[in-house]
Parts: C-alpha cells; sequence; structure tokens
C-alpha cells in the first residue's frame, strides 16, 4: 500500500485563499489540480497536514475538497477511504467532511 | 442687506467669468470634518456626506477643490479608507482639480502621509513617520486573493492573541477579499481592496474596503431576490439594509448551494469573540452587530451611497464590554 503526504504550508503555501485559479495563486482550485488529486491517483492513502500554515477560509477548503466530488466525481465513501487530515484544530477536519458530504448531496440531486 | 449679498454675488460671478476667460481655473476650499469618522453613528456621517457632497458639487461644476486638512485633529480607520476611495475616484474622474492643504496636527500629517493621501494631491512628504499611533498601524492594499500582504500582521496577531486568534482571523479576512474578487469586481475591469489593522494585547481592529459593486446590487441581479424585496414593499435603496442582512445570514447572488459562505463565517466568528463588532457599510444600507445593545443586530439606512462595500470588525481580546 502506498502513502504520500502534503504539508499544505511546505508543498503549497502557507498563505493558502481563495478558490479559483482565478482569485489568486495559492487557491483552493490550485492546491487541488496540482497537488491533492495527483497524490490520490497515485497513493492508496493521502495525508493532508493542514498544521503550520496561517489558516483556512471556508472558499479554499470547499474548492479544494469539495470540488473533489463536482470536478474529480469522487464519493464521500472514497474519500473518507483515502484521506486522512491531520491538523491541531479540528473543526477544519469536520468542516472538510462537511463540505465533501454536502457537495455528494448535492451531486445526488 | 439682500442688495449687498446679490452685488456680492454678481461680483463673485464677475470674478468667475474673468478666471475662466483668462483660462484660470477656479478653486474652492472645503474641510473635511474635524474628527474624520464614519461608523460613529448618524451624526458622523452626516458631516461626512457634507463634505464628500460639497467637493463632488464643486468638481462637477468644473471648480477645483482644495481639500483643507488644516483643522483636521482626529482620524479614524472607517473615515480614512472612505476619503482614501473618494480621493481616488475623484482624482480618475477629475484630473488635475484636487489640490490639499496640510493639517497643523503632527499626528494627522504623519497619518495623511503614511497611507500618501498628502502626495497623492500633490503635496510633499515632508514628515518624518515616528509615532506609534501611526506606525502601529498596517495599511495594506491588493487586487487578489493574495493574503501575502497581511504577513507581518498575522505574526503580531499570533504574538498577541496566540494562534487560534490569529487563525480565526485570517478565516475571515481571506474570505472577504476573496467576496471582493468573486462579488464587486465580477463584471468590471477595475479590482483593488484596501485595509487598515492594527492589535494590541486588548484587541484586533480590522477595516476592509472595495470600491466594486455593492452587496445589495449584486443580490439584485437575481429575479427571485427583487420579487422577494418588491412583495415587501422595498424598492430602490429601501431594500438595502434587508439585502445586507440576508448576506450576512448567507444569501448570495451566485446561490450556488458551495457559495456564499463569506461573510456568514465572518458574522459567526465575531459572535464567538465575546464581546467583538462587526460592521457593514454597502451602498444605501448598514448591517451592524454590536453586543451590549438592546439589540445587538441592527440594520438600517444611509444617505449618501458607500461606493463598495465597508467591513469593519473589532476583536475585543480581553472579553470586556468596549
Amino acid at each position: 500500500m502506498t502513502s504520500c503526504t502534503l504539508h499544505i504550508a511546505n508543498d503549497f503555501s502557507p498563505n493558502p485563499a481563495g478558490r479559483y485559479d482565478t482569485d489568486g495563486p495559492f487557491s483552493g482550485q490550485a492546491f487541488r489540480e496540482q497537488l491533492l488529486w495527483p497524490a490520490i491517483q497515485k497513493c492508496d492513502e493521502v495525508t493532508v497536514d493542514l498544521d503550520g500554515a496561517r489558516g483556512f477560509g471556508s472558499s479554499f477548503l470547499e474548492e479544494a475538497f469539495g470540488g473533489l466530488v463536482r470536478e474529480h466525481g469522487q464519493s464521500l465513501q472514497t474519500l473518507k477511504a483515502k484521506i486522512r487530515v491531520k491538523t491541531a484544530v479540528k473543526t477544519y477536519e469536520s468542516r472538510i467532511w462537511s463540505y465533501v458530504s454536502d457537495a455528494t448531496k448535492q451531486r445526488r440531486r | 442687506m439682500e442688495r449687498l449679498v446679490a452685488d456680492n454675488q454678481a461680483k463673485s460671478r464677475h470674478t468667475r467669468k474673468l478666471r475662466r476667460k483668462a483660462g484660470k481655473r477656479l478653486w474652492s476650499t472645503v474641510s473635511p470634518p474635524q474628527r474624520l469618522v464614519f461608523h460613529a453613528g448618524k451624526k458622523t456621517r452626516v458631516l461626512f456626506e457634507r463634505f464628500e457632497r460639497s467637493v463632488e458639487r464643486s468638481l462637477a461644476g468644473g471648480v477645483g477643490v482644495v481639500i483643507d486638512f488644516s483643522e483636521i485633529s482626529r482620524l479614524y480607520p472607517c473615515g480614512l479608507l472612505l476619503l482614501m476611495g473618494l480621493i481616488s475616484d475623484w482624482r480618475a474622474r477629475f484630473p488635475g482639480m484636487l489640490r490639499a492643504r496640510y493639517p497643523k496636527d503632527d499626528l494627522a500629517e504623519q497619518m495623511l502621509q503614511h497611507v500618501r493621501v498628502l502626495q497623492d494631491l500633490g503635496l510633499a512628504a515632508r514628515k518624518e513617520i515616528t509615532h506609534n499611533d501611526v506606525n502601529r498601524w498596517y495599511y495594506l492594499t491588493g487586487s487578489n486573493v493574495d493574503t501575502g500582504p497581511f504577513d507581518g500582521f498575522m505574526e503580531r496577531v499570533a504574538e498577541l492573541a496566540g494562534h487560534e486568534a490569529q487563525a480565526g482571523l485570517y478565516e475571515c479576512i481571506s474570505e472577504a477579499i476573496t467576496n471582493v474578487k468573486h462579488h464587486a469586481y465580477q463584471n468590471t475591469e477595475a479590482e483593488g481592496w484596501w485595509a487598515f489593522c492594527t492589535v494590541s494585547d486588548r484587541k484586533i481592529f480590522v477595516a476592509i474596503r472595495d470600491r466594486g459593486a455593492t452587496i445589495p446590487s449584486t443580490l439584485m441581479e437575481k429575479q427571485t431576490t427583487k420579487d422577494r424585496m418588491m412583495l415587501r414593499g422595498l424598492r430602490g435603496k429601501r431594500a438595502d439594509p434587508e439585502l445586507i442582512a440576508s448576506a450576512v445570514g448567507g444569501r448570495t447572488r451566485t446561490s450556488l448551494p458551495h457559495r456564499g459562505k463569506g461573510l456568514r463565517d465572518m458574522y459567526q466568528f465575531t459572535k464567538k469573540s465575546a464581546n467583538s463588532e462587526l460592521g457593514i457599510y454597502s451602498r444605501n444600507g448598514y448591517f451592524q452587530y454590536i453586543p451590549g445593545r438592546d439589540r445587538p443586530e441592527s440594520s438600517g439606512m444611509i444617505e449618501e451611497p458607500v461606493k463598495g462595500t465597508l467591513l469593519l470588525w473589532l476583536i475585543n481580546l480581553t472579553g470586556e464590554t468596549s
């Protein structure tokens, strides 16, 4: 079983912000397309380490993780089996899974 | 007496005519309020709006304006951000028609120089910025969702208020400037946001403004919102307070289910931090959350429309009522 770790502050930016590529350099879409989705395709288990970044706005988190459902056809179950969220701020983890869950529900409608 | 006034008016008209004939510009002097503040209440807003109208009227009539800062005694971030937006707008629409006079007050001059207002109005930067009340303010600006300019401020917040408060504030600020990008400048080439921030061991203050499409105007692009306002008998600017309040409750122009979290997140964060305040001004409406009042949430109308949106946060770190 292969596993990868993405440390957002080191591998992407300590200042993640915005939703789309057009918003700015360190958006949720950019993180998903450049790092997260390639890692999911490559590895059986992906650890996303959020610690060390300044913080995460809802636009960034929703587009990075909810976007996996909308843009890459992933489901909540598949993603839960693949992604491990590492963070000292527990609310980030619950928010990420609620965004994924909302995006899944929305796709079903 | 009436005749004297009429004579003077005639003389004044004659002088203006002669100056115009000679190709010389006419100048009028307009003083901003001594306390440059917007958010403090209706009285201060009226004074600010009177100043704005007076400058606008002169410029539109082809008369140049000397903004006389000499009597200014106190500057507040909300007033200063609005003034800077107005000056930028006036300079673009009426090039070469604005000048200024230095403030007598040393602190006021340092501040106006620090944010480049004096230089933009053609005055030399003649002060060394030494005052702590000037240096403690971070003045930041940008045109996209890049929070890099906030680095120094965020580090200071983490030092004084801890990582949790810093992370919460970062979320709100990044969402605020994401909102600017998504909503305010959706249909225009112009863009940009301006911010003033400061932090002490007692409080954090952040003011952000943009000059793009307002919250009410973007919400009213949706037919369902228009219909809802019509049903409630709210037309034109009378709907603005209600529209801003509904944006705080999570309603957005796009109505996409994964959008519209920005203002709601800011509001929730403010409510969670004891005795913290939030003010949102956009076009002719405002929404305020000020705990300790009978009704902490209030909304209402403002006479002169704010061009764009002004957000004001006060995060109280002591838990005491401000």
